[in-house]
């Protein structure tokens, strides 16, 4: 029973703040989905346990393992809220900022136009590239991961690698009318179907599709933000307005996924139903069950071996360093290596990885700093869209996807890389480039008109 | 709240960001010239008093026997990883980290084995000479045949049992094939006899042949324990002739560039703060 008055506190609350602010839920889509997918898989171990997990070959449950996510998760809605609190979201809002179109002179070629027609091209190359190479997944019954091993092209390749982050940029391209109250721009809605439906015939399903729409959603709700003290904006207008698209999107997923289990996994059908339990209700929490079993019951946990297994020496440093770690504790560690050389994971990892770091008391520690780094990266991210500062924008969306990834699947090993550092020192010679420039020409104009600047 | 959308265009854009950059560099060009250069100086000099360091990079074909491996790759690579074992590969060979404790603790720091192939494991290991690396590999797979004496030793000896009960079994095989050849066994017990020579000779002949089946099945057999206990199907564990040595520390010239594109980095941030424009808006 305190199990599941607490996770329906931890509904409730996210509940709560994607009705008093949409735009914080289009934001957090992508995190609040997972939080709450996570929190009722736990439960359901905790309650109906003991529960067979196919992957890890064992019995998990019962227990109160949802206490301590919860908990975890918690942290970071409270970062959350406090980072966007009402004075700072004030600060966002039309009367009190100043954007980029208000200081820059007009001239010739606009942005969105010259962005439209490049993502337009690779968008189109993609297409030719997927029609040339002659197999195409959704007709040929391919799982993605094989289709993409064996025929994918160079294009399909870089958008396996940078499309969340495309989407994002898609997304702030989108929704940059409805910073000054117009429609979105449909012509870069347009180029996201045609993505989405590139991903549907190139065997993808839930997951890419979620992770897409998530990144593309973020701007969006960054403009709304801007518009929340004026009060035009409420849950059920915003579901009004995208209520076509929105069950498109719902309609494709649902095709994909039938298409996926029915056509492309056929041998598998007798055991459908039992795949799908463990596929929702099982797989979502167990890595969680394995730590909290591990850490909370049994009080075993060390530090060092973690940390040298997570940055020193994951078996395949390529990869996220978490769940390969997780793996080789919770499973037989040849199988493990096994699973891990195949190329799979398991899912989960945050906040796994900070309990194994630091134990029961510190692991929140842990948590309680992650959880404020990320919020304020989020509120500074929020900033820079709404301020329109685009060339900012753009070097931080690598950290952004480093950070949700991090929130999402634990991955840490990604941080120590000599890539992230170099995209870290882009982000802040950027951030200050822009920041600077902008204060300059605010103060030129200002200057020009004769006011005073704060 | 604007009610017309403005274009943002693209020269505008990066023409103002660039004009800022290069008015904000240009201003302080003589301190981030010389800056990055100095630290790039500092850096270079301090990295090389460090002292040298040299990893090596081996591979390590586990022990079989009779074409098993005797523990799996993973096993091993976590007995090898406890630092209990390494130190007393090291006790074991003393020469191998010299008097000095820091030699010693950079060894025992820094060794790792790791799963690679089916059989095999990939050892890692940093050391302050080229012979203190080499030597500390071999010593760990020393060490790894010496504790795996305890679980090799019952299977061959099991096998030289086998081989040695097929040999004794050959000889006196090849015993009795030598008295059925003499012509004793054949000589008649009553003279003129026939029939009875006859058939002594078809019995002799039946036995000639059962020995000589046998005996073609046990040379088969020795052979086929020869074989299983031969070199390659039973073998201790061996390192790699291939063993990568690179010198790891110091490395001036790259710590140089790191810390000058982190120092660049910096005066440039400083320089864009330090424009008079943006300075004057706070």
């Amino acid at each position: 029973m305190l199990c599941i008055s607490v996770v329906g506190v931890m509904l409730a609350a996210m509940g709560r703040i994607a009705i008093s602010r949409p735009g914080l839920l289009l934001i957090f889509f992508f995190f609040f989905f997972a939080f709450a997918w996570r929190l009722l898989s736990v439960l359901y171990i905790d309650v109906f346990g003991p529960v067979y997990s196919e992957q890890l070959e064992r019995e998990l449950g019962p227990g109160f393992a949802v206490l301590p996510l919860a908990g975890s998760q918690a942290l970071v809605l409270a970062a959350l809220l406090i980072s966007f609190r009402p004075r700072r979201l004030r600060a966002l809002s039309d009367d009190s900022v100043i954007r980029l179109s208000a200081v820059l002179k007009t001239g010739d070629w606009s942005l969105t136009h010259v962005a439209f027609r490049v993502v337009g091209l690779f968008v189109l190359a993609l297409w030719i590239e997927l029609l040339i190479r002659g197999h195409i997944p959704l007709f040929a019954g391919l799982e993605r991961f094989d289709y993409a091993r064996l025929y994918g092209g160079p294009l399909n390749q870089r958008l396996l690698e940078w499309g969340p982050m495309l989407a994002f940029q898609l997304g702030i391209l989108l929704s940059l009318p409805a910073l000054y109250g117009k429609p979105l721009d449909k012509r870069f809605g347009a180029l996201f179907a045609a993505l989405i439906l590139y991903l549907f015939a190139v065997g993808h399903r839930f997951s890419s599709f979620y992770l897409y729409l998530s990144f593309l959603m973020v701007p969006m709700g960054a403009a709304l933000l801007g518009k929340q003290f004026k009060g035009q904006i409420s849950l059920a207008k915003l579901l009004r307005r995208v209520w076509l698209p929105a069950l498109g999107f719902v309609l494709l997923v649902g095709v994909a996924l039938v298409y996926s289990y029915g056509v492309v996994r056929a041998g598998e059908t007798v055991a459908i139903q039992t795949k799908l339990v463990q596929r929702i209700l099982v797989q979502q929490g167990e890595m969680w069950w394995m730590t909290y079993e591990r850490v909370f019951l049994h009080n075993d946990w060390n530090s060092d071996h973690a940390f040298f297994k997570l940055f020193v020496d994951p078996f395949n440093p390529n990869r996220n360093s978490t769940m390969q770690f997780l793996m080789e504790i919770g499973l037989p560690l040849e199988r493990a290596h096994f699973i891990i050389a195949q190329g799979a994971a398991y899912t989960g990892g945050w906040p796994e990885v900070l309990f194994e770091l630091g134990g029961p008391a510190e692991g929140f520690c842990l948590v309680a700093i992650s959880a404020i780094l990320f919020s304020e990266f989020m509120f500074l991210l929020t900033r820079c869209l709404v301020e329109e500062r685009y060339v900012t924008c753009f070097f931080l969306t690598p950290v952004f996807y480093t950070l949700s990834i991090f929130l999402v699947s634990g991955m840490v090993n990604s941080f120590i890389q000599l890539t992230f550092m170099i995209k870290i020192a882009a982000a802040v010679f950027a951030y200050v480039l822009e920041d600077r420039w902008r204060w300059s020409m605010i103060t030129a104009t200002a200057s020009v008109a004769g006011q005073a600047v704060v | 709240m604007s009610s017309v959308q403005p274009q943002i265009s693209i020269l505008e854009y990066f023409g103002g960001l660039s004009t800022f950059l290069n008015r904000s560099v240009r201003k302080q060009l003589g301190t981030i010239a010389i800056g990055t250069l100095a630290v790039m100086f500092a850096v270079f000099l301090v990295s090389q008093m460090a002292p040298a360091t040299y990893t090596a990079t081996a591979g390590v074909r586990l022990a079989q026997v009779d074409g098993e491996d005797l523990m799996t790759p993973q096993a091993t690579a976590t007995q090898m990883n406890q630092r209990s074992f390494l130190v007393r590969a090291l006790s074991a060979s003393d020469e191998v980290a010299g008097p000095d404790d820091r030699g010693r603790n950079l060894i025992l720091d820094s060794f790792n084995a790791r799963p690679n192939v089916a059989d095999a494991l990939t050892l890692v290991v940093t050391a302050a000479s080229e012979k203190q690396a080499r030597d500390a590999l071999e010593s760990a797979v020393n060490e790894l045949n010496k504790e795996q004496e305890k679980l090799r030793a019952p299977l061959v000896s099991e096998l030289s049992a086998q081989l040695a009960l097929e040999e004794e079994n050959i000889v006196s095989l090849t015993r009795i094939r030598e008295s059925l050849a003499t012509g004793d066994s054949i000589s008649p017990s009553a003279p003129g006899d026939a029939s009875a020579l006859v058939l002594r000779r078809v019995w002799l002949l039946d036995l000639t042949t059962k020995n000589e089946e046998r005996l073609a099945v046990a040379n088969a057999e020795r052979r086929k324990l020869v074989s299983r206990m031969g070199p390659t199907k039973t073998y201790p564990a061996s390192l790699s002739e291939d063993v990568t040595i690179v010198q790891s520390s110091p490395r001036p010239i790259r710590h140089a560039i790191f810390a000058g594109a982190i120092a660049l980095l910096a005066l440039l941030v400083y320089a864009m703060i330090r424009m008079p424009g943006s300075a004057r808006a706070h």
